[in-house]
């Protein structure tokens, strides 16, 4: 990793905590929805920066071209946008936070003491190609099932929003 | 600059937004608000999968796992938005506090 790369690592990364730190705390859905989306360009950016260019697109087409339009669609469908979010209660705030943080701290230690190891020389291409050949041949049956569960996921949501305009 | 190095910089990257999802999902009062902080979660893990993919075994399982990952997520928002849909049709609110239909 060269020095480009490590600034380039850093501001996605700064970005990216901003942004997450927007969608967990700010009172305007609305706004919420909208940093979530710049989130997830963030971590596209880190696909990349990880030479992961298919999950990239991926990533910006299906995450923020799809989840995130649905998640605006259903946040535009159930409240105004004036409506401020429910304030939260200080105590239950700090606790939320405590426990964030000790969970963080532990799990920080534990991955500083464990020695992973490194892979000797970084692969060089694109991923593209190879990820196709392994959905396949070797990884088909994943692949077969988690269209499956998408089908699946379609019919169920159907349902349960049809049988409440039934009524 | 190592890769053990470059590892550990992804690692704490992926363990901040998870810890920011977990304070989220504790936190936040809207059902939705929810769901947005576990999928930051769910990103967190989709970052440290690949990170460990490229950085200590390379080759393409980690990038493929993601992608399962990433198919799964989008099955479980469209369901999930769908009972949200259904919930504020019958309670007309998404505050989780007054959502109880399935509290005794």
């Amino acid at each position: 990793m060269g020095t480009a790369e490590l600034v380039v690592f850093f501001i996605l990364a700064t970005v990216g905590i901003f942004s997450a730190l927007v969608v967990v705390t700010g009172k305007n859905m609305f706004h919420n929805v909208l940093f979530f989306g710049l989130f997830l360009l963030t971590i596209a950016g880190q696909f990349l920066l990880l030479s992961a260019d298919f999950l990239a697109m991926v990533q910006i087409f299906g995450y923020i071209g799809g989840i995130v339009v649905l998640i605006l669609f259903a946040v535009m469908l159930t409240r105004k946008i004036t409506d401020a979010e429910v304030e939260v209660s200080a105590g239950k705030g700090i606790l939320s936070f405590v426990i964030a943080l000790l969970l963080l701290g532990s799990i920080f230690y534990v991955y500083k003491r464990t020695l992973f190891p490194a892979a000797a020389e970084l692969p060089k291409g694109f991923s593209t190609a190879a990820i196709g050949k392994m959905l396949l041949s070797s990884h088909v049956l994943p692949f077969e099932v988690v269209a499956i569960v998408l089908l699946v996921a379609v019919v169920g949501a159907l349902a349960i929003v049809r049988e409440e305009i039934k009524e | 600059m190592t890769g053990a190095m470059q590892l550990n910089l992804y690692l704490t990257l992926g363990l901040i937004f998870f810890c920011l999802g977990i304070y989220g999902v504790m936190t936040k009062r809207n059902v939705i608000g929810i769901l947005m902080s576990i999928e930051i979660m769910f990103n967190a893990a989709n970052l440290n999968l690949i990170a460990f993919s490229r950085l200590v075994k390379t080759n393409f399982g980690g990038q493929l796992f993601a992608l399962f990952v990433i198919g799964v997520v989008a099955a479980e928002t469209v369901v999930a938005l769908a009972i949200i849909l259904a919930v504020y049709k019958s309670k007309n609110t998404l505050n989780v506090d007054k959502i109880n239909l399935m509290k005794w």
